[in-house]
């Protein structure tokens, strides 16, 4: 396997975004539909053919040894091609397939814009559900970019019906955190339902390991990523259903496994600073949905004392309170 | 270089000359020794085509020992860099083992992931191929499963692993901070795929490759032989690693319901293929009399 080094690439070096856009399209298309081989990419051709995976593992190599400034043409050009392709083409999902390995692992931001933009309209097949899922590690990955880009993607994409399942909805939320960590309560409602698909209590699968530690490694993540970590409390609201309590598996795995956490919770919430955070910031988080519907569990003014109530005895609290207390915030 | 037929070994060289000169004549720049490395490589397989496995080119120089020994019932266990695992694994084997793996080849979180596997067993450790992908580029290079537990045995760190896998199995080109993993693939499928010896022309550029044992007169039978680097770079002799053969590209198909067992290696931590390792393989090369 031959690696490059920046004298090789003399030839690639110093274009502009439009003449690498143009090398890289004519490049791929005549590599991967045409059967032009390595000299399909001149100036690079001795180092094509040399990685393992694909076409895309060996451009990456190859834009790895360039200098900074080529790097970042290449990373918009790696964009700008993207945003050409109609991703419900067969042909172009192949293409595509190609551009998100290579823009992955250069770390070309301006993919995300393009995704978010990009739609996946028809029913599912096994070339645009492999994209999506390319495209959804993309995003994930780029997380750690903390642009607004990559939450705006990341959006896009689990809204995409009949693309995004229950089994992704960990790592979405993981991502999102780690893309915009203030937000965690947007987040959080927007993937609730299929997140209680995936971690939650059912009496179909059974409880093992598992699945615990499926819930443990959810919760660790995201308290890493928080950077207020009563944010949870959004996590732990109890159903308004009964039994809640009981099947509530984010609130269940804070009490075995983190126990710090659980008890500043529980500190926490017996405050009535919790009224405010719970109000306040989810307003903030969450505007489009205070606005427009306000649904009967989100609407956190109207029954606050109750619902902190609930989250009080969700964590255990109300039992340990000595006779004739009250919560503060109903005080207040 | 390892080959039988003589006359094949000069076939081959004038051809890749022809095609040299045909290349230049239509670039019209100069001469390059990688332009004339590539022309050796570049015949020997066709060019790549979405969906299809590549063709390899064999009326010059033949497969050698095709689909001998059989394999069916072994494991043979092959070397790959962990980015491609996502890649390789049905969806459904992703979810279950939660492989996060950036598209880049760093593990999210690699002691999580190392407990996970861990945690799973070797026999829980398996995957199906996805549809539509194949495993290998070109060629699968592997050797026997016996083998690669030998070198997991004789690893005495265990955080030195893919280094140790790298020396041993001559895997010199992969450089420090990439990830590996190890595959254990059924005999079945590489018999179904089609395997052979391999030979110069299959080693393309990799300049660790041996056509045959570093011992004098030493009998490989239908098996190629790696170069144990550190033993190279070490100037020990003999230098073999293990025995290794090529499969052609591996698809769901030639694994049927059969699955694909894999081991983490870890990172590599120092490059195997040191100057030193390739310089005395090389001169070796010419001086070896058989």
């Amino acid at each position: 396997m031959r690696i490059p080094e920046k004298d090789d690439l003399r030839a690639i070096s110093g274009k502009t975004e439009d003449e690498i856009t143009r090398w890289l399209k004519i490049g791929m298309l005549e590599y991967m539909f045409e059967g032009a081989g390595r000299e399909a990419f001149p100036g690079a051709e001795n180092f094509i053919d040399q990685q393992q995976g694909s076409v895309a593992d060996d451009l990456a190599a190859v834009v790895k040894a360039l200098g900074a400034r080529d790097q970042e043409t290449f990373r918009s050009a790696c964009a700008i091609a993207l945003r050409s392709l109609d991703f419900d083409s067969e042909h172009d999902a192949l293409f595509a397939t190609e551009l998100l390995r290579l823009g992955a692992q250069i770390r070309a931001l301006g993919l995300l814009k393009v995704l978010a933009e990009k739609a996946f309209r028809i029913p599912a097949t096994e070339h645009t559900l492999a994209l999506y899922e390319l495209a959804f590690e993309v995003a994930r990955d780029l997380a750690d970019l903390k642009s607004p880009d990559a939450a705006n993607c990341l959006y896009h994409l689990i809204r995409c019906s009949g693309y995004f399942r229950p089994a992704l909805a960990g790592r979405a939320l993981i991502a999102l955190t780690e893309a915009d960590p203030e937000h965690f309560a947007k987040h959080y409602y927007s993937l609730r339902e299929a997140l209680d698909q995936s971690f939650g209590y059912d009496a179909n699968v059974a409880e093992n390991r598992h699945r615990q530690s499926k819930r443990h490694e959810l919760v660790e993540d995201i308290l890493a990523l928080l950077p207020d970590q009563k944010l949870l409390v959004y996590a732990c609201k109890p159903e308004p259903v009964p039994r809640a309590a009981v099947a509530n598996w984010w609130l269940s795995t804070l009490k075995k496994d983190f126990v710090n956490t659980y008890r500043q919770l529980l500190g926490y919430v017996r405050t009535t600073e919790a009224g405010p955070v719970f109000s306040g910031r989810l307003e903030r988080a969450y505007p489009s949905v205070q606005r427009k519907a306000p649904s009967p569990d989100l609407d956190l003014d109207r029954d606050k004392s109750q619902f902190l109530k609930a989250v009080a005895d969700a964590l255990g609290f109300s039992e340990a309170m000595p006779r004739g207390k009250t919560l503060a915030s109903d005080r207040a | 270089m390892g080959l039988h037929d003589p006359a094949a070994t000069l076939d081959y060289a004038r051809a890749t000359y022809e095609l040299y000169l045909s290349r230049k004549a239509a670039k019209g720049k100069g001469p390059s020794v990688r332009d004339l490395e590539d022309c050796l490589c570049d015949l020997r397989y066709r060019k790549e085509e979405p969906g299809r496995r590549r063709k390899i080119n064999d009326d010059i120089i033949p497969l050698s020992n095709p689909d001998t020994p059989d394999l069916t019932g072994q494991r043979l266990a092959t070397v790959v860099e962990l980015k491609l695992l996502p890649m390789l694994m049905d969806r459904v084997d992703k979810d279950h083992f939660k492989i996060d793996i950036s598209p880049g080849g760093q593990p999210k979180n690699p002691a999580r992931l190392a407990r996970r596997l861990n945690d799973l067993g070797s026999s829980g450790r398996r995957f199906r191929l996805a549809r539509g992908k194949f495993l290998g580029r070109k060629l699968v290079w592997f050797t026997t499963e016996a083998e690669a537990d030998r070198l997991t045995g004789s690893c005495t760190d265990a955080t030195e692993m893919a280094t140790h896998f790298c020396s041993g199995l001559g895997l010199g080109h992969h450089l420090p901070g990439t990830w590996l993993a190890l595959l254990r693939i059924p005999g079945s499928a590489i018999q179904r795929a089609g395997h052979y010896r391999p030979v110069f022309c299959d080693a393309g550029v990799h300049r660790w490759f041996m056509a045959r044992s570093s011992v004098p007169n030493g009998i490989n039978g239908p098996w190629g032989q790696t170069a144990a680097l550190k033993s190279l770079a070490d100037g020990t002799t003999p230098y073999d690693g293990c025995p290794e053969r090529v499969s052609r590209e591996m698809t769901r198909s030639h694994l049927r319901n059969a699955t694909i067992g894999f081991d983490l290696l870890g990172r590599v931590e120092l490059n195997s293929g040191s100057n030193s390792a390739s310089t005395r393989l090389c001169e070796d090369v010419w001086t070896r009399r058989r």
